[in-house]
C-alpha cells in the first residue's frame, strides 16, 4: 500500500532506491530506441552514486524515471521502501509524490519568485505546510550555500554561481531522502564548478540523503562518487567505486570513457611466470592475465599515459616491456609534462613529472610495469 | 492497492516535448478544452460550409461551367485584373522596400532604437482607415491640403496648376498607400530571419574577402530567403483581401478591387448575393493557391542555415549613406505615422474641409458632435471598444486554454489544434464576412444585425493571432521550470496557477492589446455585419465617408488612433517593466 508521501524520518531499512529491470523504449521513425535496456540498480541510504556515459547512453532517462518525469516501459522502482513504478502491476505514482527533490541542467529557478520564494515553495507544498515557520528553515537552507544576502532578489540578478547555489538549496530544503542531480555543474566555469564540486560533497556529507548524479564528465564522476556506474547505450557497462573503475576497467569502453588510454593491438602469445605475454608490433609485452583470454586471441592492451615511464636514454638490456622510443614532442601542463614519442608505427602518450626535460628527436626508453597494463579481448570478427 | 491504482491516472503535465502515450488523463480541463475546439472548428468551418453550398446546390443553377460564365464577364475579368495588377505591384514594392528596412536596422550603423521599435508597431498605432483618410485629405487632387501648398510653392515659379499636380486617386496613388501599410509584416517576417541567422555565417564571408554587399548577396539573402518568400506570400495574400484603401482610394479613382466589390454586390440594392458568392469563392482558391506556391517553393530549397544566435553582429559602417538610409526610414515613418494623422487632426478642427485654413475657427465641435451629440458615432465607439475588449478577452483566454491543452495532447490532437486555429489566417476577411452573412442570417439561427456575429466573425479572425500570441507566451515557460515544480511536490493547478500562468501572462498581455486593436478597428467584416442597431466604427466610418463628412470623419478617425495608442503602449509599458524584472 503506497502512501502519498514519506518523510524522510520513517527510513526503511533497505536501499534508499531499487530498479529492477527498467525498460524505456522511445518511438521514432526508425523503429522503437531502447533508452534502457533492463537496467538494475540500488542505491544504500546516504550512498554517491554518479550516472556516467557519453550523451545519448540512457543516464538521463534514468534519473528521469526515478523522479517521476518520465514513464518506464517495463520493470520496477522503489524509493524508501515505497513503489513508485511498476509495470507489472501498473503503478506509477507521479513525481509530486514522490520521495525525491532534483537540481536541473538549467537551474530551472522560476524567474517570476524571489530567491527566498523559490527555495521554500517546495515546503509550501508538504502537508501541513505553515509559511510563517518556514521562513527559519529557508534561512537555514540560504545560510548552508552562503546565499543569505540573496534573500529578495530574482534570479535574473544573480550570477551563474549564485543561481546553482540557490537551485541546490532549493533541492535539499525539504531534506528528502534522495536528490537528483542532472548534470548540475555543467553551466559553469570550471573554478566555480571545483568550489561547487567540494560544498555539494560536504553538504552531502552533513545532511545524509542519498544522490543520483547523472555527468558525463568523468573527472567530475571520479570526485563526487562513492560507486560509479558507467553506461553503454542503455545499459550499465560497469558500476563500481571510482577507483575500482579507473583502475580496473571491465571493458575497453569503460577504459576509454574514464581517462586516457594508450592502447596496443596484439595476439595472446602464452603464458610466462603467471604474466600473459603479448605479440604486438613493437615487440613482446608481459603483463596480468586476463581469465577470458585464451591463447592465440587477439587482444588490446591498455595503459594509462601516467603509468608510462619514460627515461633519456636506451632501455638496459633484458628489461621488461622496456622499449626504444623517439620523442616527438613535449607539452608543459602545469602540474605534470606530456610526452609523444613514436614506437615502431604507433605514437604513445607518456605522462611525468615536470622535472624531465627532453628534446625533440631524442632517442628515450619507455617501459611499462606488467601490473599496470590491461588487456581486453577483442570481440571475434564475424 | 487502491491509493496507487487512482493515483495511475494523474500524469503529470511536466512531460512536455514526450507526452506519455498511455494513462491519459480526462479530467474537467480537457473536456473543456475539447468542447472549446470543436466550437472553434464549427464557428470556422460551418460558415465556409455554406459558401460551398450556396455556390453549388442551392437553386441547382450553379455548375461549373455557369460559374465560369459569370466569372468571366468582362466588368468582372476587370475586377480581377485590377485585384492583381493593385495587389501583385504593391505586394512586390513593399518586399523590396520591407526587406532593405530590415537588413538597414538588422545589419547596418543605420540602425536606430526607435525606428526599430517603432516599425513593426505602426499597423497597431495607426489604423489603415486613418492612415488612408489622412492620405486622402493630403493628395486629393482638388482639395488635398499637401496639393494646394505645392500649387501655392509653383505659382511663385510662374506654374499654375488648375488642380493637382498629384492625383492620388490613380493606380500610383492606390498602390503608393497599399505599399505604405503592407511595409511592416514584410519588414517583420525578414527582420526576425536577420535576428535569427547566425551573424558568424556573414562574418565568415568577410574574413574570406568579400565585401558586404557581396555578402549580403552570396550569403545573407540567400540563407533568408526562404524568409522573403514567405513574407511576399503574406503580404500579397494581405494585399489582395485589403479593404480599408481600396474602398476609399480605389472607389474615387474608378479602381474596383474583388474585396470591394463583393462588398458592393451584398451591400447595394438589389443585393447579387449569388455572385458575390462566387466570387468569395474565387478569392478563397487563389489566397490557397499562392499558399500553395509558398509551400511549394520553401519546401523544395535546401535552407535551414538558421542556426542559434551566437553574437551581436558587427554592423557595417555605410559612411555617407547612413543618414541616407535614416533619412528614408525616418521618412516611412512620417508618411504612415505622422503627416496623415496631422491632417486628420487639421481637419477635425475644422467645421468643413478646404484647402484654406481659417485659423479662428479650429474648436473642438466635430469631437462633441461625434462622442455626445450623434448617437450613431458615440454608440458605434462604445460598441467598438466593448467588442474590442470582450472579443480580445475571450479570445486570449480561449486560445491560452487550446495551447496548454494541445502541449500535454497526443500530436494528432496537437495537429488538429494547430490546422484549425491557424486555418482563417488563409482567409480573407471579406470571405469570412460573407461566409457569415450566410450561415447566420434567416434559417434557423438569424444573428444579424446583433452584436453576437460581430464578435463571432471577428474571433474567427484573430483567432490565429491569438493562439500565435498564447505559443509564443507558452514558450517562455521552460519545460525544466515545470519539472522542478513537481519535484518541489506542487500538484498540477497549483504548479499552473503559480508557476505556469504568472510567466505566461506578459505574452498574454501582448496578445491581448494586438487583439483588442485588430477587433476595434476592424473595418471588413464590420461593413458586411454591422447595421443601424449594433454599429461600430468600421461601418460609421464608411458612411461618413460615403456621405463626405470630412471633418467628423476625422474625429473619429483620430478618436481611434489615440485609443489604440493609448492602449498598446500602455500594455507595452506594463509588459515590458514585467518581462525586465524577469529578465
Amino acid at each position: 500500500m503506497p502512501v502519498t508521501s514519506t518523510a524522510p524520518s520513517d527510513r526503511h531499512a533497505g536501499p534508499q532506491v531499487s530498479v529492477r529491470k527498467l525498460v524505456k523504449r522511445y518511438r521514432t521513425r526508425r523503429g522503437d530506441v531502447l533508452a534502457l535496456n533492463q537496467v538494475s540498480i540500488d542505491i544504500a541510504q546516504s550512498e554517491r552514486v554518479v550516472l556516467l556515459g557519453p550523451s545519448g547512453c540512457g543516464k538521463t532517462t534514468l534519473l528521469r524515471c526515478v523522479a517521476g518525469l518520465e514513464q518506464p516501459d517495463e520493470g520496477e522502482i522503489e524509493i524508501n521502501g515505497v513503489t513508485v513504478f511498476s509495470a507489472s502491476r501498473g503503478i506509477f505514482i507521479p513525481p509530486e509524490a514522490r520521495d525525491v527533490s532534483m537540481m536541473f541542467q538549467s537551474y530551472a529557478l522560476w524567474p517570476h519568485m524571489t530567491v527566498a520564494e523559490n527555495v521554500g515553495y517546495p515546503l509550501e507544498n508538504r502537508p501541513g505546510a505553515n509559511r510563517k515557520a518556514d521562513g527559519p528553515k529557508v534561512d537555514a537552507a540560504l545560510a548552508m550555500v552562503k546565499c543569505e544576502h540573496l534573500r529578495n532578489r530574482y534570479p535574473a540578478q544573480l550570477s551563474g554561481g549564485q543561481q546553482q547555489r540557490i537551485a541546490l538549496a532549493r533541492a535539499v530544503i525539504a531534506n528528502e531522502g534522495l536528490v537528483l542531480f542532472d548534470e548540475p555543474l555543467s553551466n559553469v566555469d570550471a573554478k566555480v564548478r571545483e568550489q561547487l564540486r567540494i560544498e555539494l560533497v560536504t553538504l552531502q556529507r552533513k545532511l545524509g540523503f542519498a544522490w543520483l548524479y547523472v555527468t558525463h564528465d568523468q573527472t567530475e564522476a571520479t570526485a563526487v562518487a562513492d560507486r560509479i556506474a558507467v553506461f553503454e547505450s542503455g545499459q550499465i557497462a560497469q558500476l563500481g567505486t571510482p577507483n575500482d573503475i579507473y583502475n580496473d576497467p571491465a571493458s575497453r569502453y569503460v577504459a576509454e570513457f574514464m581517462g586516457s588510454s594508450n592502447t596496443l593491438a596484439g595476439v595472446l602469445d602464452g603464458h610466462d611466470d603467471g604474466l600473459a605475454v603479448v605479440r604486438s608490433d613493437i615487440g613482446l609485452l608481459k603483463l596480468r592475465s586476463h581469465a577470458r583470454a585464451q591463447v592465440g586471441d587477439r587482444v588490446t592492451v591498455m595503459f594509462r599515459p601516467e603509468q608510462l615511464e619514460i627515461r633519456a636514454g636506451l632501455p638496459a638490456a633484458g628489461a621488461v616491456n622496456s622499449f626504444p622510443a623517439k620523442l616527438e614532442a613535449s607539452m608543459f601542463l602545469g602540474t605534470c609534462s606530456e610526452h609523444a614519442v613514436e614506437v615502431g608505427p604507433h605514437r604513445l602518450v607518456a605522462r611525468s613529472l615536470v622535472t624531465d626535460r627532453f628534446d625533440p628527436n631524442e632517442t628515450v626508453s619507455i617501459s611499462i610495469q606488467p601490473e599496470h597494463a590491461r588487456m581486453f579481448v577483442e570481440a571475434e570478427p564475424r | 492497492m487502491t491509493g496507487a491504482t487512482r493515483r495511475l491516472n494523474l500524469i503529470p503535465m511536466a512531460a512536455a516535448g514526450k507526452p506519455p502515450r498511455r494513462w491519459v488523463r480526462w479530467g474537467p480541463f480537457e473536456i473543456a478544452s475539447v468542447l472549446l475546439l470543436l466550437i472553434t472548428a464549427a464557428m470556422i468551418f460551418y460558415p465556409l460550409a455554406t459558401i460551398f453550398w450556396r455556390a453549388f446546390f442551392v437553386d441547382g443553377t450553379h455548375s461549373l461551367a455557369e460559374m465560369l460564365a459569370t466569372v468571366s464577364q468582362p466588368h468582372i475579368l476587370a475586377v480581377f485584373g485590377n485585384t492583381f495588377v493593385v495587389a501583385g505591384a504593391s505586394s512586390l514594392l513593399a518586399l523590396l522596400i520591407g526587406s532593405a528596412f530590415a537588413w538597414l536596422i538588422e545589419r547596418t550603423d543605420a540602425r536606430t532604437g526607435l525606428a526599430s521599435e517603432l516599425l513593426p508597431l505602426v499597423p497597431l498605432l495607426v489604423p489603415q482607415i486613418s492612415g488612408v483618410i489622412g492620405w486622402v485629405i493630403l493628395l486629393s487632387p482638388q482639395a488635398g491640403m499637401a496639393n494646394a501648398v505645392i500649387r501655392w510653392a509653383a505659382g511663385w515659379f510662374g506654374i499654375e496648376f488648375q488642380t493637382g499636380p498629384i492625383n492620388l486617386f490613380s493606380y500610383t496613388g492606390l498602390i503608393s498607400v497599399m505599399t505604405l501599410y503592407l511595409v511592416p509584416y514584410v519588414y517583420l517576417t525578414v527582420s526576425a530571419a536577420l535576428q535569427n541567422l547566425n551573424p558568424s555565417l556573414e562574418e565568415a564571408s568577410r574574413t574570406c574577402g568579400a565585401s558586404p554587399w557581396r555578402t549580403l548577396r552570396r550569403v545573407t539573402l540567400p540563407a533568408i530567403w526562404p524568409a522573403i518568400v514567405n513574407a511576399g506570400i503574406i503580404v500579397l495574400i494581405f494585399a489582395i483581401s485589403l479593404f480599408s484603401v481600396p474602398i476609399v482610394i480605389g472607389t474615387s479613382a474608378g479602381i474596383d478591387v474583388l474585396s470591394v466589390t463583393i462588398y458592393r454586390l451584398l451591400y447595394n440594392h438589389p443585393p447579387q448575393t449569388d455572385l458575390a458568392v462566387v466570387l468569395s469563392l474565387a478569392m478563397m482558391i487563389i489566397v490557397q493557391v499562392a499558399l500553395l506556391a509558398q509551400l511549394l517553393i520553401t519546401r523544395s530549397s535546401r535552407h535551414a542555415v538558421i542556426g542559434g544566435k551566437g553574437t551581436a553582429p558587427s554592423r557595417i559602417p555605410l559612411g555617407r549613406w547612413r543618414w541616407a538610409a535614416r533619412s528614408a526610414v525616418g521618412a516611412y515613418l512620417l508618411a504612415t505615422a505622422v503627416i496623415p494623422l496631422v491632417a486628420l487632426l487639421i481637419v477635425s478642427l475644422q467645421p468643413f474641409w478646404t484647402t484654406h485654413i481659417n485659423w479662428g475657427l479650429l474648436d473642438l465641435a466635430n469631437y462633441r458632435y461625434v462622442l455626445y451629440e450623434n448617437e450613431m458615432t458615440s454608440q458605434a465607439l462604445l460598441n467598438s471598444i466593448g467588442l474590442g475588449i470582450v472579443g480580445a478577452t475571450v479570445g486570449m483566454i480561449a486560445a491560452a486554454v487550446l495551447v496548454l491543452f494541445a502541449r500535454s495532447a497526443s500530436p494528432r490532437t496537437q495537429m488538429a489544434v494547430d490546422g484549425t486555429t491557424a486555418f482563417p489566417a488563409t482567409l480573407p476577411h471579406t470571405v469570412v464576412a460573407v461566409s457569415m452573412v450566410l450561415a447566420f442570417t434567416g434559417g434557423w439561427l438569424n444573428l444579424y444585425g446583433t452584436m453576437l456575429i460581430l464578435l463571432l466573425a471577428n474571433l474567427v479572425l484573430v483567432v490565429p493571432q491569438a493562439v500565435r500570441s498564447a505559443q509564443s507566451a507558452m514558450a517562455q515557460v521552460g519545460a525544466e521550470l515545470i519539472e522542478a515544480a513537481h519535484m518541489a511536490r506542487s500538484k498540477s493547478f497549483k504548479t499552473f496557477r503559480r508557476v505556469v500562468l504568472p510567466l505566461m501572462l506578459p505574452g498574454l498581455m501582448a496578445g491581448w492589446v494586438i487583439l483588442f486593436v485588430h477587433i476595434s478597428g476592424e473595418l471588413t467584416a464590420s461593413a458586411l455585419l454591422s447595421g443601424t442597431n449594433n454599429p461600430v466604427v468600421g461601418l460609421v466610418l464608411l458612411d461618413l465617408w460615403e456621405n463626405g463628412s470630412f471633418p467628423q470623419l476625422s474625429a473619429i478617425a483620430l478618436i481611434m488612433t489615440l485609443l489604440d495608442a493609448a492602449v498598446v503602449m500602455t500594455v507595452l509599458y506594463l509588459v515590458r517593466r514585467r518581462l525586465r524584472s524577469l529578465g
